[in-house]
């Protein structure tokens, strides 16, 4: 668009506007108070609200840090999950003074509002009457307060119990673990593979010292036995007797010789002579002697070395039989031992099975111990009111206005549709009008051969040329009093003034 | 006894025919009168040399009770200095638009008397006020007068815009001949222009517009004074079949087109209905 068409066109909104002053105006009447009546009758509903806080941050919290277990949920949820039962919603019906409880549930469920920013909580409610709206809020959050807190118990008391009889049946299997072990080791004591092969090897080498010893006792005695057989068992004294005379003679013959002998050979006749004297002396003691064998003084005695030897042999005997009864007892007692040490394996795998079972039951035993004891101080926390609270923020909030629009608003907004309807309607009639309302726009529509020859503006200005000046400050004073009117009943009159008097129109 | 004057009139501009050249400035300063020579009117056709001068008519115009400049402005009528100039320039433009074209195609360039339709394509318009004024605007020259004759026999308001009391115009002429001319020609209180009113028998009118006597009406007007102007006030072409009669009587057709009162279609068919050939153009009325 040109200017100057913008200029047509606004001129042409003037001229209309002017024409049709008497429907503007009556338009602007109409469209405004229905706005306002409208604001009037609008159903209005309030919310009032409360803001929670739920508290989990304290100082025991601090200090106890993961140590004691505080639940953490999503605060919309849990109060939503929490303030959505019957049964809470329910006794806010009949806090806030229902008359009819149950059927009322269904409308608070739907006009109650659960939100969450962080640990900030926000129930609001709506209704179409204030007072129900603030006495709802306060009695939901009465009941959710108490509500949480008395479930805040349960949860932690339900979870201390609950632990604590796991506790108990724990306790129960870390005994009965503790006395199968115990038994079994009373049963199998050293049941080492160490053990066993220690003990074979000791008994090994008793078995054979014993031998040897055994080997030693059995040659002593065969020596002892042998040399009694050859042991007289009586022994002959003789007596000293005095040579004979032949004798003497001899050994002097003999003493003789041997000096002869040094200074001649045998065959010195002296020599030989001297032997021949000797040999017959000799014939003649041999003679004496077979004639007088009484003559040497021989005595018979007990001979002290075979006593002692019988004595010998009787004491090795009663020690090797001693030995040899040890070797077999030794040898049975390897038997034995053999034998063990074939089952040593396999209790082996049973004492590990028993001291496992004992250590893994100790071992959750222990831990469940502490958890107990977090769950007694989580439980004593929340008794004593320290666990999750939930504090009231902003407390429950009397609505003094009802939501969406004031009758402000429809107010300023009555007259802004009021002048806005007609004016719109006035710049549709001139857009979409396919009358002539512009010379530049006529012009260049008309046909070729038909020219425009001139254009004559208006003879009078265009306020007094289409409305009468009169009928111009009639309507401006009408429409003057309409606002005085529009004004006193939005700011002078109060809603209940209007709505008790409304009705009776 | 108006005869005589409009006779004398034609006499006196007979005898000036020769100084034609100078005839502007001796219009100014020093018109002459002199008795016209006796002669019937209505076939006096005279050929264009023998036109009479423009400046005959003029004293011969009476206004015995002129309009006062504040009625003048009540009723919406221009008039020389008046405020809004806009409004009167525009008149002015149309009139000289008007002689312009109707001198464009002749060897004629002395400025001669035109007949002008005005029809509107508002078909609930009746007023006469836009005729009024572009007559006015034609007597605005000194040396010219202008005659509107109202030829809408559906009730104008053209009483309403003069002083003179009207009573009976063109219809009742045509019906009765015995009328004479000077009967329906009226004084409108504005110098130089004169009114016929659409009269009182009008239940014939477009037979009466369309008949020869018409013809001859309008032809004896035009010719009677050439520095007389004559515009033609009709009925809106659109809702009646008289501008379209009239209009082939007419040197010029004019439709006015105003403000919001009508489609680009209706003046189409406006101009078609009086024949494109005829239309001299198109007036926006603000």
């Amino acid at each position: 668009m040109d200017p100057s068409n913008i200029k047509d066109l606004l001129q042409s909104l003037k001229m209309e506007a002017l024409r049709y002053r008497y429907v503007i105006a009556a338009l602007f009447i109409a469209v405004s108070s229905i706005v306002l009546v409208a604001g009037f009758m609008m159903p209005k509903t309030y919310s009032s609200k409360v803001i929670l806080y739920a508290d989990v941050s304290n100082i025991i919290g601090n200090l106890l840090e993961g140590q004691a277990e505080i639940t953490r949920i999503d605060r919309a949820k849990e109060a939503r999950d929490i303030v959505f039962t019957d049964r809470i919603l329910r006794s806010v019906a009949i806090e806030s003074g229902f008359e009819n409880p149950d059927d009322t549930i269904p409308r608070l469920r739907n006009g109650l509002r659960i939100s969450a920013n962080g640990d900030y909580v926000e129930i609001s409610y709506r209704s179409s009457n204030a007072d129900t709206a603030f006495k709802v809020v306060s009695a939901v959050t009465q009941e959710f307060i108490e509500e949480t807190s008395r479930k805040k118990r349960e949860e932690s008391r339900g979870a201390f119990e609950f632990i604590d009889s796991q506790v108990a049946s724990y306790q129960r299997q870390l005994e009965a673990a503790e006395n199968r072990l115990k038994e079994f080791n009373s049963q199998n004591i050293d049941v080492t593979e160490q053990s066993v092969t220690n003990r074979v090897n000791g008994i090994k080498n008793e078995i054979q010292t014993l031998r040897l010893s055994v080997q030693d006792s059995e040659a002593r005695l065969r020596s002892f036995e042998a040399q009694m057989l050859t042991e007289p068992e009586f022994l002959t004294v003789e007596r000293d007797i005095e040579p004979t005379s032949r004798e003497r003679r001899m050994e002097a013959y003999e003493e003789q010789l041997a000096e002869l002998r040094l200074s001649y050979r045998d065959t010195h006749p002296d020599i030989v002579n001297l032997k021949e004297q000797m040999a017959v002396l000799e014939t003649q003691i041999e003679q004496e002697r077979i004639n007088n064998p009484g003559r040497s003084a021989v005595e018979r005695v007990e001979n002290p070395a075979m006593t002692n030897l019988k004595e010998m042999i009787s004491n090795e005997r009663a020690t090797l039989s001693a030995a040899r009864q040890r070797l077999t007892n030794l040898n049975s007692l390897l038997e034995t031992e053999y034998a063990s040490a074939e089952t040593v394996a396999s209790k082996q795998a049973r004492l590990q099975e028993l001291t496992r079972d004992y250590s893994v039951t100790k071992d959750v035993y222990e831990d469940m111990l502490k958890t107990r004891e977090n769950a007694r101080l989580s439980m004593t926390l929340d008794i004593e009111g320290q666990g999750v609270t939930y504090k009231i923020h902003e407390p429950p909030s009397y609505p003094v206005r009802w939501d969406g629009l004031q009758l402000v608003h429809f107010a300023a907004l009555g007259p802004l549709l009021g002048l806005m309807l007609p004016l719109g309607l006035t710049g549709a009639l001139v857009l979409f009008d396919p009358r002539v309302r512009s010379a530049s726009y006529m012009e260049s529509q008309l046909p070729a051969h038909v020219q425009l020859v001139t254009s004559i503006p208006l003879y009078n200005s265009a306020v007094s040329e289409v409305a009468s000046k009169r009928s111009l400050i009639l309507l401006a004073l009408l429409v003057l009093l309409y606002l005085a009117v529009y004004g006193f009943v939005v700011f002078g009159a109060s809603p209940e003034l209007i709505s008790t008097f409304l009705p009776t129109l | 006894m108006d005869n005589s004057k409009l006779l004398r009139a034609l006499e006196k501009n007979k005898a000036q025919r020769s100084q034609a050249a100078e005839f502007e400035l001796q219009s100014e300063t020093k018109p002459v009168r002199e008795k016209p020579r006796g002669a019937d009117i209505i076939t006096d056709l005279l050929p264009q040399e023998h036109r009479l001068t423009r400046q005959a008519s003029l004293e011969l115009m009476p206004n015995p009770d002129p309009m006062s400049k504040a009625d003048m402005k009540k009723n919406k009528l221009v008039y020389s200095g008046m405020k809004n100039r806009a409004v009167l320039n525009a008149y002015r433009e149309l009139r000289i638009k008007l002689i312009e074209k109707s001198t464009a195609g002749s060897a004629n360039t002395n400025g001669g008397n035109i007949v002008v339709m005005l029809t509107s394509v508002d078909v609930n318009s009746n007023s006469i006020l836009t005729p009024m004024n572009l007559a006015i605007s034609f007597a605005l020259d000194l040396n010219s007068s202008a005659l509107l004759v109202d030829c809408n026999p559906y009730g104008s308001d053209l009483q309403r815009l003069v002083t003179a009391p009207l009573s009976v115009g063109v219809t009742d002429y045509l019906k009765d001949r015995s009328l004479g001319l000077d009967r329906i020609i009226y004084p409108s209180g504005i110098d130089r222009v004169a009114v016929i009113p659409a009269g009182n028998e009008t239940g014939i009118s477009v037979e009466q517009f369309s008949s020869q006597g018409m013809e001859h009406l309008i032809y004896e007007l035009k010719n009677r004074y050439p520095d007389r102007f004559i515009v033609i006030n009709t009925p809106p072409v659109l809702a009646n079949s008289e501008a379209r009669v009239l209009a082939k009587f007419c040197d010029q057709s004019v439709i006015t087109v105003p403000y919001g009162r009508a489609s680009m279609d209706a003046i189409e068919d406006a101009v078609e209905a009086i024949g494109a050939e005829r239309v001299t153009g198109v007036v926006y009325q603000q």
